[in-house]
């Protein structure tokens, strides 16, 4: 068991009643901005996510076994494919940033996923067929080493110059 | 702001520790000005590196498609992307902001500053079509500094008047109110994985789809993916344990402001869910994984004094953090 050691009397320096004030203000500003968030996931599974304040919903939802992601690629002359990085597909390094900028592409028709591939083959600098695409995976087949896709959608495609 | 100096007896509450928690005395619960000061220098120093290292991904934005712009947070009433020279200034000035940040210089006007810039180049971030949840902390943590005295000691540029490292109200609450806002954002992810996926999360087969689509869409989008994650995902029995010990992490972090060892066990179990969540999907938590984003829950004081040598030669005592250190005296002046 510990025994208690009596601290010596000290000073301590308080703050006067303003600048009290003043820290409760900041400190409930800044409780509400991450509690509110948590407030309204209480009130609604669909509440918006934000920056800085946030519902935190990462991976909360469940994306099923069976996805389908939009990618662009290029299709060699003997039909293979080949990756391309985040930031050859949408001039980014963040890879969930470069898959959104393909699936809102996609989602707004056939002229802004032309306009995408030809930026993307603009960005390329050789000459190749790109190809805006969607395919459906089996998750988990795809983890145990089942590269193929269940289906493969050519949404549209190009020709990069070089 | 003026601060007042008053006797103070701490004998008498150690023999009477109170019983009842208050979360206003808890909050003003004194601490030193190194406390503090040093979580300045953490968290500054960090932004700043942030800021550098992501600068030619913050330049990049101006090479953005402009109808992908999906602003949100500070930057939704903007009907498009900040203009070039805006983008540039703000880009490459934070960097510079921040090194005055770190040594205290001008902090009445550098803090905000430096928060701000901050806050605008994450919320940039976070602007076109996907919201990232990695530097909410970080720029929370910076506004709670911005409006603090985190500038009255361990600074460059100016002449220190404090009258020693004497604990006060003024430099307690910033410091816990910054591991408030750490313990409210996981207790809020916790919330969000229960309300959104139910019950039905914690069996382990949302997480296990979670980890094997992460590493197929990092694929596909010619990215790098753990070497670890998919050959995981063929073990199922692993992911119930796994979806459990999440949840509980995420909804028991309010453990971690009892202080003591409860703090630690949290604190270190956090930043191996971090490392776990790294290994098994190649997602990078910085800022918790660096261990900055825990630095409030702990007496940051001792760093500054391993540097400069021990200031303080009262006795130790033990005893947990949420004892009402306003009635038993400086919180931070307490060795444990």
């Amino acid at each position: 068991m510990a025994a208690i050691t009596l601290v010596p009397s000290r000073s301590v320096m308080t703050v006067n009643r303003r600048e009290r004030a003043t820290a409760l203000c900041v400190s409930c500003a800044a409780v509400a901005a991450v509690a509110v968030p948590g407030v309204r996931l209480l009130a609604s599974s669909n509440a918006p996510d934000g920056f800085p304040m946030s519902t935190y919903p990462m991976f909360a939802h469940d994306p099923g076994r069976v996805v389908e992601l939009a990618t662009v690629v290029v299709i060699t002359p003997s039909g293979d494919v080949e990756r391309l990085s985040p930031e050859k597909i949408a001039g980014s390094d963040q890879v969930i940033q470069a898959g959104v900028t393909v699936r809102h592409a996609i989602d707004r028709g056939r002229g802004a996923s032309a306009r995408l591939c030809r930026d993307v083959a603009a960005r390329l600098g050789e000459p190749a067929r790109v190809a805006v695409m969607i395919e459906e995976h089996d998750a988990i087949a795809w983890s145990a080493g089942d590269r193929e896709p269940r289906e493969r959608r050519i949404v549209v495609d190009c020709q990069a110059e070089g | 702001m003026t601060a007042t100096t008053v006797p103070h007896t701490a004998a008498r509450d150690v023999r009477h520790p109170p019983t009842r928690w208050r979360p206003i005395a808890w909050l003003f619960a004194p601490a030193p000005p190194t406390r503090l000061a040093v979580l300045r220098i953490l968290v500054g120093a960090y932004a700043t590196v942030w800021a550098t290292v992501r600068l030619p991904a913050h330049l990049d934005h101006a090479h953005q498609v402009a109808d992908r712009w999906q602003p949100v947070g500070l930057l939704a009433p903007l009907d498009g992307p900040p203009v070039d020279g805006a983008l540039f200034g703000l880009s490459v000035g934070a960097p510079f902001v921040g090194v005055l940040f770190v040594v205290g210089w001008g902090y009445r006007l550098i803090g905000p500053l430096f928060a701000v810039a901050i806050l605008a180049l994450a919320t940039l971030d976070s602007s076109w079509g996907q919201v990232f949840h990695t530097e909410n902390l970080l720029v929370l943590h910076l506004l709670i500094l911005a409006a603090a005295p985190a500038a009255d000691t361990l600074t460059i540029g100016r002449h220190e008047t404090l009258p020693g490292d004497i604990a006060s109200e003024r430099y307690g609450w910033p410091v816990r109110l910054a591991a408030v806002v750490v313990v409210l954002a996981y207790v809020v992810a916790g919330i969000a994985k229960l309300r959104i996926g139910g019950l039905d999360w914690l069996d382990g087969a949302t997480l296990q789809h979670w980890v094997a689509k992460d590493n197929l869409r990092k694929a596909l989008l010619g990215d790098a993916y753990s070497p670890f994650g998919p050959p995981l995902v063929g073990q199922r029995w692993v992911f119930p344990p796994l979806a459990v010990a999440t949840v509980v992490i995420e909804l028991g972090a309010w453990v971690a402001l009892t202080g003591g060892r409860w703090r630690t066990i949290w604190v270190i179990t956090a930043w191996v869910f971090h490392v776990a969540v790294l290994a098994l999907m190649a997602i990078l938590f910085p800022y918790q994984l660096s261990g900055v984003a825990f630095a409030p829950f702990f007496r940051l004081e001792r760093i500054a004094g391993a540097v400069r040598g021990p200031t303080d030669p009262r006795p130790a005592v033990r005893r947990p953090c949420w004892v009402l250190a306003s009635r038993a005296g400086g919180a931070g002046s307490r060795r444990r």
